[in-house]
């Protein structure tokens, strides 16, 4: 049993949510909250396998939630709720912890399918993630003396060149010779390298400003 | 270098052999002259040639008499005499001269009074260094043997000098006169003016930067040198005689001061203030010792050894440090100190009568070529340091151009990133906006509608509106001109759409350079063009197969990228196939953005080609 907390604001569609995963047998929907701060004290109290949570809360940014769940419980499925998938949106909730997102559209109801995925371990992706988290792991580009930055490897960065082409995971599973649950799972691999880059990067960040000192 | 034309001009004949031949004739300017060094004294006050009391006596002892040293108010007077035997010189005119001589004196040849030196006894204004030239009377001389006298007449507390005598050829005796009256005296007046006017210029520059003490230094050894080289041409002492001379025996004590205070100043000896401090103590304390010394019981040369003993003790200094650390300053301070104090011991040897030398005084031509020198580098500082002003400001112009350049191109970055970070801003909001608002709302009302069939007609609009919503964002997405990234996105927006209805992709997209003029318009356009070729498969095509190309390619000659998107339908309609609204919509839009839209069909199937050219005319 996968459990699950929904954190949205827009009634309708966490009534919508709530619908399509109580159908199933297997997600169970143990936790709803339509604001920050009660979304805050919910990821709390923990008990839960995965986070559903919307980015635009009326009383605060659904990032500080992603954060706070990541830091709290880092084995949790987090999933952005978002409308259109910006890439700079996905990006930030990635970097923040995130391990998959989902649209809020007329196919909200397959919501549970990117559940289940992702809690085993494969998440999905759009063209414009691809291409961007290609940009920003690109072993040149993780910032210098920084031996915390975790480049892609090979394999990963064909993937995700693949994958930024607008290929799809059972496409390129054929090219590579590899189960299409497996190009989830090196996604996910990427998203977590993207999270620790960007920590290790804030850190260095901070370190060579001075607010942090190692000695 | 001060010391090599000194070395030439070195007689290093000792005193006394020259006593040994008092008659010498010696060859000057190719004529006989005879050189007098044996001379005979009498001390009497006697207006007229005293007849007895002569005793034999040295021209050198002459140079410092200090036996007619009137002390204090009483007055001395004291007679010289020689003979010499005229038939051995070839000329008929004849002049007598002698090197140094100075007070009251009056000369006879033959017992006729011919030259009075002063018009009394009072009468001062004569240099002590300076020769005396007189013409003999024809008339007065005899054949053979003449005499020459001398009386010598002073009121003050001083001694009289005398130097070498000699008879000659009136043109010859007149060429060795002028050139002694000038080394002796024209020479230092010439220097000593120099080095008067050198240093007050330096004074002046020192006003001007108080923090050069080098240039203080410098006047104040200028100022002392020149003063102490005043004595030797001054014609009429500007205060008292007997004071006047004893300052400027006393002013060698300054002399020594001044020079190591400039010496070490500039050689930057490492405890400067200590080392002037106890030169300046010591020397003070033996100039009061000899002052009084001088006052009570007359000047006393031997004094000057204590300016030897410090100024050795300070050269021994000099060279230790500069063996310590060896800079340009310290040798040429060693040296000149080496150079100063060198001319100063042949002066006083001169003076003393312990030799000739170079018969003249050396230390204003020391002291001016020091001085020069010091001038010299110093100067060559003052030029080194413009020059270096100079290409300062050059690299500082040129510094301050790259930082304005610099903050010219910060300032449009920051600018651009202000206007990016506006329109970021204004982005965020509006996408909020259409997250939270229009999207939010459309996306319920299609689900609301959906589950009321009598509604059906309206889920498609509802739906296309949604499409159209996520056309516009996706457009605004920042992807660098990258057409491959469009395309990959819209396959990923449309996808599950396409196969619900029962179609599926063949993905041939290649990677392709970026488009530099794709902007969020062009990108717009792009997508709607897009959309209408898909849009027009899923609804008239009957296909099941879309095919869908990208690749970078030549079309007209021209460099752009080609895509293709390809179904095996059953081709449009006769015709629609080729202007149809949707098509010549897409036509436009393609003409819009600078590329180009063909449409081919047959019963196999429809093909669009779109074509978007890398440069743009």
């Amino acid at each position: 049993m996968i459990n699950t907390i929904i954190i949205e604001d827009d009634t309708k569609t966490l009534e919508r949510l709530h619908a399509a995963i109580s159908a199933t047998n297997d997600i169970m929907v143990i936790g709803t909250a339509s604001t920050a701060k009660d979304g805050a004290a919910l990821i709390k109290m923990g008990g839960y396998d995965v986070l559903l949570c919307d980015l635009g809360l009326p009383d605060g940014n659904g990032l500080d939630l992603i954060k706070q769940a990541a830091e709290l419980f880092p084995d949790v499925d987090i999933i952005v709720i978002t409308i259109f998938a910006e890439q700079s949106k996905v990006l930030a909730s990635i970097k923040a912890g995130a391990r998959g997102y989902l649209l809020k559209d007329e196919r909200i109801e397959s919501c549970a399918e990117s559940i289940r995925e992702t809690h085993a371990g494969g998440s999905s992706i759009s063209p414009l993630i691809a291409r961007q988290l290609l940009k920003q792991l690109r072993p040149s580009n993780s910032p210098i003396n920084d031996p915390l930055a975790e480049p892609l490897s090979p394999r990963e960065t064909d993937v995700l060149n693949l994958l930024a082409r607008g290929f799809t995971y059972y496409e390129i599973a054929g090219f590579l010779n590899i189960s299409e649950h497996t190009i989830g799972t090196y996604v996910k691999r990427i998203y977590r390298k993207l999270e620790v880059n960007s920590r290790s990067e804030a850190v260095f960040e901070a370190s060579s400003r001075g607010i942090i000192d190692f000695h | 270098m001060g010391l090599l034309f000194t070395i030439p001009l070195w007689s290093g004949t000792a005193i006394s052999q020259e006593i040994t031949d008092p008659q010498h004739i010696a060859i000057r300017y190719n004529e006989k002259v005879i050189e007098t060094h044996q001379l005979e004294i009498a001390y009497s006050q006697s207006l007229t040639i005293p007849q007895e009391g002569w005793q034999a006596t040295s021209v050198n002892a002459l140079r410092n008499l200090n036996d007619i040293r009137p002390f204090k108010e009483k007055p001395a007077t004291v007679w010289l005499r020689y003979r010499f035997d005229r038939s051995k010189l070839d000329s008929d005119q004849l002049a007598f001269m002698m090197d140094v001589s100075r007070r009251g004196l009056n000369i006879y040849l033959n017992g006729v009074d011919i030259f009075a030196h002063n018009a009394t006894i009072n009468d001062q204004k004569n240099t002590w260094n300076s020769p005396i030239f007189v013409q003999l009377p024809r008339q007065t001389l005899l054949a053979k043997t003449n005499e020459i006298a001398m009386r010598i007449e002073t009121t003050y507390s001083l001694g009289w000098n005398g130097g070498l005598v000699s008879v000659g050829p009136f043109e010859t005796m007149r060429k060795i006169y002028e050139f002694r009256h000038l080394v002796d005296n024209i020479g230092p007046r010439i220097i000593t003016n120099i080095m008067f006017y050198l240093s007050c210029a330096f004074l002046l520059f020192w006003t001007a930067r108080r923090k050069d003490f080098e240039f203080l230094w410098l006047a104040f050894c200028g100022f002392v040198w020149s003063a102490l080289n005043w004595h030797l041409f001054v014609r009429a002492p500007p205060f008292d005689p007997w004071f006047f001379e004893n300052l400027a025996s006393l002013l060698n004590y300054a002399f020594l001061v001044a020079t190591l205070g400039f010496t070490g100043y500039f050689m930057k000896l490492p405890r400067f203030k200590a080392f002037i401090l106890a030169v300046s103590c010591l020397t003070s304390v033996i100039a009061i010792g000899h002052f009084i010394w001088m006052y009570f019981l007359g000047d006393n040369y031997k004094f000057y050894m204590s300016i030897f003993v410090i100024s050795i003790a300070a050269i021994i200094y000099y060279i230790i440090e500069c063996f310590k650390r060896p800079t340009l300053e310290k040798l040429v301070a060693t040296m000149a100190m080496v150079i100063s104090v060198g001319f100063s011991f042949h002066d006083y040897g001169f003076l003393t009568l312990y030799w000739r030398g170079t018969n003249i005084f050396m230390q204003p031509y020391g002291s001016i070529f020091l001085f020069s020198s010091f001038s010299f580098v110093i100067g060559m500082r003052v030029v080194f340091a413009f020059n270096n002003l100079e290409k300062m400001n050059e690299v500082l112009d040129s510094e301050v151009k790259m930082a304005t350049d610099k903050l010219l191109i910060l300032e449009a970055a920051k600018r651009s990133l202000d206007i990016a970070a506006a329109l970021e801003n204004e982005r965020g909001r509006l996408m909020r906006e259409i997250h939270d608002g229009i999207g939010s709302n459309l996306i319920t009302t299609l689900a609301i509608t959906k589950m009321q069939p009598s509604s059906a007609a309206v889920v498609p609009v509802l739906q296309r509106a949604i499409t159209d919503l996520r056309l516009a964002v996706d457009s605004l997405e920042p992807i660098e001109g990258d057409v491959v990234a469009l395309l990959a996105n819209l396959r990923h927006r449309i996808e599950p759409d396409l196969n619900d209805a029962g179609l599926k992709f063949v993905w041939k997209v290649e990677e392709a350079p970026p488009i530099e003029w794709l902007d969020a318009i062009s990108s717009l356009h792009i997508l709607r063009i897009l959309q209408e070729a898909f849009a027009n498969i899923v609804s008239h095509a009957n296909a099941k197969t879309i095919f869908v190309s990208c690749a970078a390619a030549l079309q007209d000659g021209r460099l752009g990228v080609l895509v293709i998107i390809q179904d095996d339908g059953s081709g449009l309609a006769e015709p629609a196939r080729a202007n149809g609204r949707g098509i010549t919509n897409m036509k436009t839009r393609a003409a819009a953005i600078g590329g180009a839209l063909d449409v081919a069909s047959n019963h196999l199937g429809t093909k669009v080609s779109l074509w978007l050219p890398f440069d743009l005319y």
